[in-house]
């Protein structure tokens, strides 16, 4: 362990001794320091009206052979600046050995490459075992900018992004090669080429402008489209109507220009415009020209192993995969490490995902709603998907929340995930106001006075006895002393104890039926994969696979269960027919077909009833739910056969005549709900389009019908008001108008547009009453479109209170006759 | 000491000096008083000014036609951006490389644009100076403009997020309540036992229903009254479909069983089970406890109504033979039994009135069939049976009528009150339906009377009688 040297002398002599970071320490010649401010925050910490904010920096003193960095770890919130001593930096190389490939000057910053790029660290750096000890600065990503400010450290800030950034990508080529380049060749190339930047939306060239460089695009997104002059940034949409244009993207790994080398009067066939923040590695092609050597190795090399993007773009087969593909890049979902996506069509709006985060952390860090992505299944086919992205943590690779949180409470831990630290963070929401996916909120800070909630006895007796609706947890109100949470994968709960090999999530956990899993948005996405080169990948990523293609688990449940349902039945009802119910298996046995259809049907009633136990455990790893939906699903079926079987043809007294009675009841609702939870989510998504809590959409049914008792309240013409209180609330509030809902299944443009178009000979002669009318039109179709919904959403739910209560019932009944029949054989 | 709002702008031409200027802004244009003049046609007149505010350099776009590129975004008409070190400026045919040092502006002026030289291509500088490539770090810290959530789709709420500072503040949604509250099982759990134990409490039997009888509960292979042994089933005789004295008939069909009910019983709805009670142990029998519930509704304290009569205690009360202040008021066989075995309905040679038919019938019924008591002094026939003489001492005209009335009493002995010796609940003994036959037939009591071979049997001793010329009985 390093030690700490806390004496402020010692530290201010340290920033003095380093030449980047001496200004902030540089005294004016009437003594006072000239960032005197900066300097207090950097290196002592200020507290303002009781909040702790900074120190930035720690003075550490690391013992020879003490690592202080560690290649492979995710962990970004921290730089270095070597004060004394000397430092190696290592990696692994591919027979897993450790290979010294430099060392750190003293007075040179070191890890900041991970923190502002966003990657795992790619080099080991420990003191070096011959030296003596050394003196490190420790320094928080909030140093960074106030550092930026003075010039010699934002330059070599500057150059070493730039310097490491290209010797990282040509590491990567250089291992990528094996061998194929020489030595001689990457130094060449590393005094060629240069190292670029680009924010989102730069255009990086226009098509016909000359070729004068190559580009290998190492991070970020670019959209190529030919055949439009000037503007291409409503390309998606001319995309429908001109066939002779193309367009599409290219991501990390991939080359542009790579053809121009040959020939000098080269010009670019298309538009490269950067789509999301893209590191770009640049050659000048008259370089290449020049040193024909370098050009004659690394081209073909380029050539061959990377996509090889310098044809023109085509025109797309099937637009809908641009369409996608465009939502993915546009709002930035590809760029998340460990994306949450939710198949629409096997989501039933429970709601346990949100439940089980609630469980896990206090306050649910997990909404159901966000952004929609519809794409194809596959290129061309009819189907298509409706994946949510909800609004929850994705774990940017590059994460906007972490620049500007004052204290660096919020930074990238380091097994990759982005997490709120509560004991640094003084809740000043600015990380959530940052956030574009509305993923943080915050919460009173716990322990607060506002904490609602009585004590011990009384709590638990109030709560075990309300059979009221249970009240929701109460939303934050106040706006001082909060604390900002955010998903943190699940990290430090009794779900992931240490040394678990892989992670688990309680949202993924704890879905019903599949329909949310954490991904690596790269890999989900087909029409993303598409465009991708070498990728760089961290264990971070999520490794979960694509369930909504294919869950091998769940695949060998429906076979097993499946056959079990089919065999178990058969079985039971052909030896039931052949031996009769009473007769005894073996000669002067007990044995007879009615107790082993009975105690089979036992056996699954038990396994049946572990689900709903299972529901209630959500602090701990217990089996995906999905599978154990499954198992309640076939098991119950068989159980609900075994059981008819084992009462036959008479069902005996009241008792067991109840309880065949609750126990057939049971059967059928459940299979009335396991229909539901079938066909329903996806009959929903198809005249939803874009998912929303019930609770959203009856808000808007009260708004819509307040809207429409409005317009009628305020016509002032009668003729349109009858029109518009007996004619378009007849027509569109009917039954036949919510049939039409989901019998249709149109779009909700296309149906007001049919409303509209209904309703115009019933116009009137003014004009603003015309209008009017059609917003009348308007709304009451709508009203109509969220109605349908809202059934949808309450046809989900409505099933499960018979279900349960006659599986209460059934159950009690169950256990007198096993009592009874226990009771008259053991007598 | 210049004004706060005073900035320090330094122009250089490429080729030339650098000028500095301390002025609020600068502009930049075709015309000649611009403080930067870029002569070319592409260039408006005043097309773009920098100026100084809150310390910061500000490009704004003075042109409504020609566009301005900083750092390869396009600047829209009347768009303005805040200027950093590193940044490009493009216009039209020239770029103006912009620095800051402390807090001046150095404007690098160039007429030099990638796309003005077609055919040349332009070398990307490979050893990039430092105001070239500043704005690798301006990227980074700059936002990304990412739209936060969009409430564009018609069927999303109107009303937006809380602004201000709490419009980050957690909210929840409806999926977190749990479907099913807790308290419903609390109090689920403490519904049923208050039921059960008022239950307990009230209605004990609801916990007793005591063991299955053993014919019922056992395994019995061979039997002469059911068609099938039930072996501890519950649902044979507890079915959803039938009631349950349906369900006695359907095994209790036998050979020589046969269900049938008297007609009285059977219309005042007296069915099996209200006599044959189950579930009262496994060494009662069923036939016992039947015998023993006929006083049960038999009696005169009870009131009901069956048939639209009240029942009575049996024999007002004198149990026993049906003698009434000494004179025999038996009424004969019931019709069942009658109509069961034809010699009881009707003799070889008939009878001469009422009288006589009682006489046959009675005496069809005991003679050559039923045991003499032991040790009651009664003598019956070679194998015990009671014959002529056990009741009889003289035959003939002048026939013994006295004996029988006291040798009745040999069997039928039961005096009310003397529970010592009371018989007619006792199975096997002579009980109410020694006389009141229930079963017509019964296995038990009447198989031996109705069998081949007693049948043969009595025909041999009428014939006998007939041929001797002894008076009929």
């Amino acid at each position: 362990m390093p030690r700490e040297i806390k004496q402020h002398a010692s530290v201010i002599e340290a920033f003095r001794n380093v030449d980047i970071v001496s200004e902030l320490v540089e005294q004016l010649p009437n003594g006072e320091f000239r960032y005197e401010l900066d300097m207090d925050i950097i290196l002592f910490g200020r507290s303002y009206r009781g909040k702790q904010v900074g120190p930035y920096c720690r003075l550490l003193e690391f013992d020879p052979s003490e690592t202080i960095v560690q290649e492979g770890t995710w962990e970004s919130s921290i730089f270095y600046i070597l004060v004394s001593g000397r430092l190696e930096a290592s990696v692994t190389d591919p027979s897993g050995g450790r290979v010294k490939v430099g060392e750190i000057p003293a007075g040179n910053s070191f890890g900041e490459m991970a923190l502002l790029s966003g990657t795992p660290r790619t080099a080991t750096v420990s003191v070096a075992a011959d030296a003596g000890p050394a003196q490190v600065l420790e320094l928080t990503r909030p140093a960074i900018r106030l550092l930026r400010k003075l010039s010699k450290f934002g330059r070599r800030l500057d150059r070493n992004y730039r310097d490491y950034g290209l010797s990282l990508t040509l590491n990567e080529l250089r291992e990528f090669a094996g061998g194929q380049l020489d030595a001689d060749v990457l130094k060449k190339l590393n005094d060629s080429a240069r190292f670029a930047v680009y924010e989102k939306d730069h255009v990086l060239f226009q098509e016909g402008d000359p070729v004068n460089r190559i580009l290998y695009i190492r991070n970020g997104w670019i959209q190529r489209v030919s055949g439009v002059e000037g503007n291409t940034r409503a390309a998606d949409i001319l995309l429908e109507t001109d066939a002779s244009m193309g367009l599409d993207f290219v991501g990390a790994g991939t080359c542009l220009g790579l053809d121009a080398v040959a020939s000098p009067t080269k010009k670019w066939k298309y538009t490269a415009t950067v789509w999301g923040r893209a590191e770009v590695i640049e050659v000048a092609v008259s370089r290449l020209r020049e040193d024909a050597e370098m050009g004659a190795a690394i081209v073909p090399f380029l050539q061959t192993s990377f996509r090889d993007r310098s044809g023109v773009p085509e025109h797309p087969a099937d637009n809908r995969v641009i369409a996608a593909a465009t939502k993915e890049i546009e709002t930035g979902v590809v760029d998340g490490v460990n994306l949450l996506v939710m198949d629409m069509a096997k989501c039933i709006r429970c709601g346990n995902c949100s439940l089980a985060c609630h469980k896990v952390h206090g306050n649910s860090r997990l909404v159901r709603r966000g952004i929609h992505i519809e794409r194809p299944t596959r290129p061309m086919s009819r189907t298509t998907q409706s994946v949510l992205v909800p609004s929850v943590c994705m774990h940017c690779q590059d994460p906007e929340c972490l620049t500007g949180c004052p204290t660096g409470a919020i930074a990238r831990y380091p097994s990759g995930e982005i997490d709120i630290e509560p004991r640094t963070c003084i809740g000043c929401g600015d990380c959530a106001t940052q956030c574009p996916y509305n993923a943080i909120s915050m919460i009173a800070r716990p322990g607060a006075k506002n904490d609602d909630g009585g004590s011990g006895i009384s709590t638990f007796v109030s709560t075990a006895f309300s059979i009221a609706e249970a009240p929701l947890p109460k939303p934050v109100e106040q706006t001082e002393n909060l604390l900002a949470v955010k998903c943190n994968l699940c990290k430090g709960t009794g779900l992931n104890p240490p040394n678990v090999k892989t992670q688990a999530y309680s949202c993924e956990e704890n879905c019903p039926t599949g329909a949310l899993v954490r991904v690596d948005p790269r890999e989900y996405f087909d029409e993303v994969r598409e465009t991708i080169g070498l990728v760089q990948r961290s264990p971070t990523h999520a490794t979960a696979t694509n369930i909504h293609k294919f869950d091998l688990w769940a695949t060998i449940w429906h076979i097993v269960g499946f056959a079990a349902v089919m065999i178990g039945g058969v079985l039971a009802i052909w030896a039931t027919l052949k031996y009769t119910q009473d007769v005894a298996l073996t000669p002067g046995g007990w044995l007879t077909m009615r107790w082993v259809t009975g105690l089979a049907g036992l056996g699954g009633i038990i396994w049946v009833m572990l689900y709903p136990m299972r529901k209630q455990v959500y602090r701990r790893r217990m089996g995906a739910l999905r599978y154990w939906m499954l198992s309640h699903i076939y098991l119950g079926v068989l159980a609900g056969l075994l059981i008819l079987v084992h009462g036959g043809t008479t069902s005996g007294g009241l008792l067991t005549t109840c309880l065949m009675i609750s126990f057939d009841l049971v059967i059928a609702s459940g299979l009335f709900g396991a229909a539901c939870y079938t066909i329903v989510p996806r009959f929903m998504t198809r005249i939803e389009r874009e998912p929303l809590l019930v609770e959203d959409l009856e808000t808007r049914r009260d708004e819509l019908r307040a809207e429409l008792a409005r317009s009628a309240a305020e016509a002032s013409n009668p003729v349109l008001k009858t029109i518009i209180e007996k004619k378009v609330r007849r027509h569109f509030l009917g039954l036949g108008y919510l049939l039409r809902q989901y019998l249709k299944q149109e779009d909700l443009q296309t149906m007001l547009a049919s409303a509209r178009s209904e309703f115009k000979s019933a116009a009137t002669s003014s004009r603003s009453d015309d209008a009017r009318l059609m917003e009348a039109v308007e709304n009451a179709a709508t009203l109509r479109r969220v109605d349908a919904l809202v059934y949808l959403h309450y046809l989900l739910k409505v099933w499960l209170a018979p279900h349960v209560l006659f599986t209460s019932l059934m159950l009690v009944l169950m256990v007198i006759h096993i009592i009874q029949v226990v009771y008259f054989n053991v007598r | 000491m210049l004004s706060r709002s005073t900035g320090n702008f330094t122009i250089r031409f490429a080729g030339d000096e650098p000028r500095s200027l301390y002025k609020e802004g600068v502009r930049i244009g075709r015309l000649a008083t611009c403080e930067i003049v870029l002569d070319d046609k592409t260039v408006s007149r005043i097309h773009a000014g920098i100026n100084f505010l809150d310390e910061q350099y500000v490009l704004v776009n003075l042109s409504s036609a020609n566009a301005i590129t900083l750092n390869g975004r396009v600047l829209g008409p009347q768009k303005t951006d805040v200027l950093a070190g590193g940044d490009t400026i493009q216009i039209g045919p020239f770029t103006v490389d912009v620095s800051l040092e402390g807090e001046a502006l150095r404007l690098n002026v160039q007429r030099q644009a990638t796309t003005s030289i077609p055919d040349k291509p332009v070398e990307v500088p490979y050893t990039p100076a430092v105001s070239q490539t500043a704005d690798v770090l301006k990227v980074f810290w700059e936002k990304r403009s990412r739209e936060k959530e969009d409430w564009g789709t018609r069927l999303r709420p109107t009303e937006k997020p809380k602004p201000g500072k709490a419009m980050f503040n957690w909210r929840p949604t409806r999926d977190l309540r749990r479907p099913w509250r807790f308290a419903l099982f609390v109090w689920a759990i403490l519904i049923v036992g208050a039921v059960a134990a008022f239950a307990y409490l009230r209605y004990p039997q609801v916990y007793e229903p005591r063991a299955l009888s053993n014919p019922h509960a056992l395994k019995v292979d061979e039997t002469n009254i059911a068609a099938r042994s039930n072996g501890n089933s519950c649902t044979t005789c507890h079915t959803t479909n039938q009631p349950i004295e349906n369900a006695c008939i359907q095994c209790h069909t036998a050979e020589q069983f046969h269900a049938t009910n008297t007609r009285a019983h059977e219309t005042a709805g007296i069915t099996c089970t209200v006599c044959h009670k189950e579930h009262r142990g496994a060494d009662v029998s069923l036939n016992a406890s039947a015998i023993q519930s006929c006083a049960q509704c038999h009696n005169d304290s009870n009131k009901e109504t069956y048939n639209d009569r009240s029942v009575h205690t049996a024999h007002g009360g004198t149990y026993g033979y049906p003698v009434q202040n000494g004179v025999w008021t038996w009424k004969g066989v019931y019709r069942e039994v009658a109509d069961a075995i034809p010699e009881i309905n009707s003799s070889a040679t008939g009878d001469k009135d009422d009288q006589a038919k009682l006489s046959r019938q009675f005496h069809t019924v005991h003679v050559a069939r039923l045991m003499v008591p032991q040790n009651s002094g009664l003598k019956g026939d070679s194998q015990g049976r009671v014959s002529c003489s056990t009741c009889h001492d003289k035959f003939g005209v002048d026939i013994d009528r006295i004996k029988p009335r006291q040798t009745c009493a040999a069997c039928h002995t039961t005096q009310a009150g003397d529970t010592g010796r009371d018989q007619r609940f006792t199975p096997g003994a002579a009980n109410c339906i020694s006389c009141h036959t229930q079963h017509p037939f019964s296995g038990g009591r009447w198989s031996e009377f109705l069998s081949a071979d007693a049948l043969r049997r009595r025909r041999e001793t009428i014939a006998a009688k007939t041929s001797s010329g002894g008076q009929q009985p």
